[in-house]
């Protein structure tokens, strides 16, 4: 590897010649036998004996895919993923240098961020005005003013406090001990239930109720998975709803 | 009919029933069933299965299609072909991806008391809810 980047980068083409750079070495892959085949061998090896073909040379048996993270380019709203984490996020459409930055607030914080990495809000934090734009945000602390826009998942912790009609999220996460009250209809495309939940819910996406997870209220989706030691209970509409009952 | 698994009972696909069935055994459903279904044991509801009315089991397995209220002391299972109109009563309930399913649910693991469903089955998607929400704010 060139050494230039950090751990977790990785090269396409750092990787072909570091093969390169070990089949070139001396040592390192056995050469080709070059006596005849019936020629006792100088040193008996416990490896079974040569039948003339090539010695195996050294091949990569498994190729390490670095993740792939989805950014929302918070100038433009254009939709890219990136393979790896990368020092410098260019926005794949208008090219604008993002600000990848994760921030934790654990204490009042009233100026805005805007950022494509995550933000947490520390149990001490508290949110107390801006507008807060992130690909991930982590609610543990309060949420008192100011909006909150989250172009990837909402994850509420225990103890959160927050309005909800002050966050446009798209995915919503609720962890185990934490109870959510959501007033009026909120929508989401995808939401995870660790903890409780308290809302007229309308997803596009899947609900998924995790064993501990409970939801109350109202509940229209199109997918729903709920599993052993989930709780319902919720006025319900899933799937795909015929304008008429079928007899 | 026995189908020679244990004592469980099978209403085959070409059958059709017009009239509750009772049993203290396992059921197994493929056929139709026009009327009520009440089994002090496990129930099966196959992929082929089509029931009109109430079901009253101790757990039950959902493939097919049922309209009407399901009463279960112990378990729905709900596979990804299950259709269901009606209202759900249970302690337990796992759902798989790809159901449908209209009408209110009452399942609550943790063990409080749990309002029993209507005895008519509710196919409204405008079904109304005793618990509207609450406040604004998140809390502990």
């Amino acid at each position: 590897m060139s050494g230039k980047g950090k751990a977790g980068d990785v090269s396409g083409f750092d990787v072909v010649r570091a093969v390169k750079h070990v089949r070139e070495r001396k040592g390192s892959i056995p050469p080709p036998p070059k006596k005849p085949p019936d020629a006792p061998p100088e040193h008996p090896s416990p490896e079974p004996p040569d039948d003339g073909k090539p010695a195996r040379s050294a091949r990569i048996g498994k190729t390490a895919v670095p993740t792939k993270y989805e950014y929302v380019c918070y100038e433009c709203g254009y939709r890219f993923t990136v393979a790896g984490k990368v020092r410098t996020l260019y926005c794949a459409k208008c090219r604008t240098i993002l600000n990848q930055t994760d921030y934790t607030i654990d204490k009042r914080h009233d100026v805005s961020i805007v950022t494509a990495g995550c933000v947490t809000i520390a149990p001490d934090g508290i949110w107390a005005g801006g507008s807060l734009t992130a690909r991930q945000v982590v609610i543990e602390g309060r949420h008192e003013a100011g909006s909150i826009k989250v172009y990837g998942k909402l994850e509420v912790g225990p103890g959160a406090v927050f309005n909800a009609a002050d966050i446009d999220a798209q995915d919503i996460l609720i962890r185990a001990g934490a109870e959510i009250k959501i007033e009026g209809q909120a929508t989401y495309r995808d939401v995870e239930l660790y903890g409780e939940l308290s809302a007229d819910l309308k997803a596009t996406g899947v609900v998924s109720i995790r064993s501990g997870g409970h939801l109350k209220g109202r509940l229209q989706t199109g997918h729903l998975v709920v599993e052993d030691g989930g709780g319902l209970n919720a006025t319900v509409v899933v799937g795909s709803v015929p304008p008429e009952n079928s007899e | 009919m026995s189908n020679g698994q244990g004592n469980q009972s099978l209403i085959a696909a070409d059958v059709e029933i017009i009239g509750t069935i009772k049993s203290s055994s396992a059921v197994r459903i493929e056929g139709k069933l026009d009327g009520e279904l009440v089994c002090a044991a496990d129930a099966v509801i196959g992929k082929s299965a089509v029931i009109k009315g109430n079901i009253s089991v101790n757990s039950v397995v959902i493939e097919g299609l049922i309209q009407g209220n399901i009463i279960a002391k112990d378990k729905i299972e709900m596979k990804s072909t299950a259709k269901v109109h009606g209202d759900i009563n249970s302690k337990r309930l796992s759902v798989e991806d790809g159901v449908t399913f209209i009408g209110r649910s009452e399942v609550n693991p943790s063990g409080s008391v749990a309002t029993p469903p209507a005895a008519t089955p509710k196919a409204d998607s405008e079904g109304k809810s005793d618990n509207p929400g609450g406040g604004i704010f998140g809390r502990r």
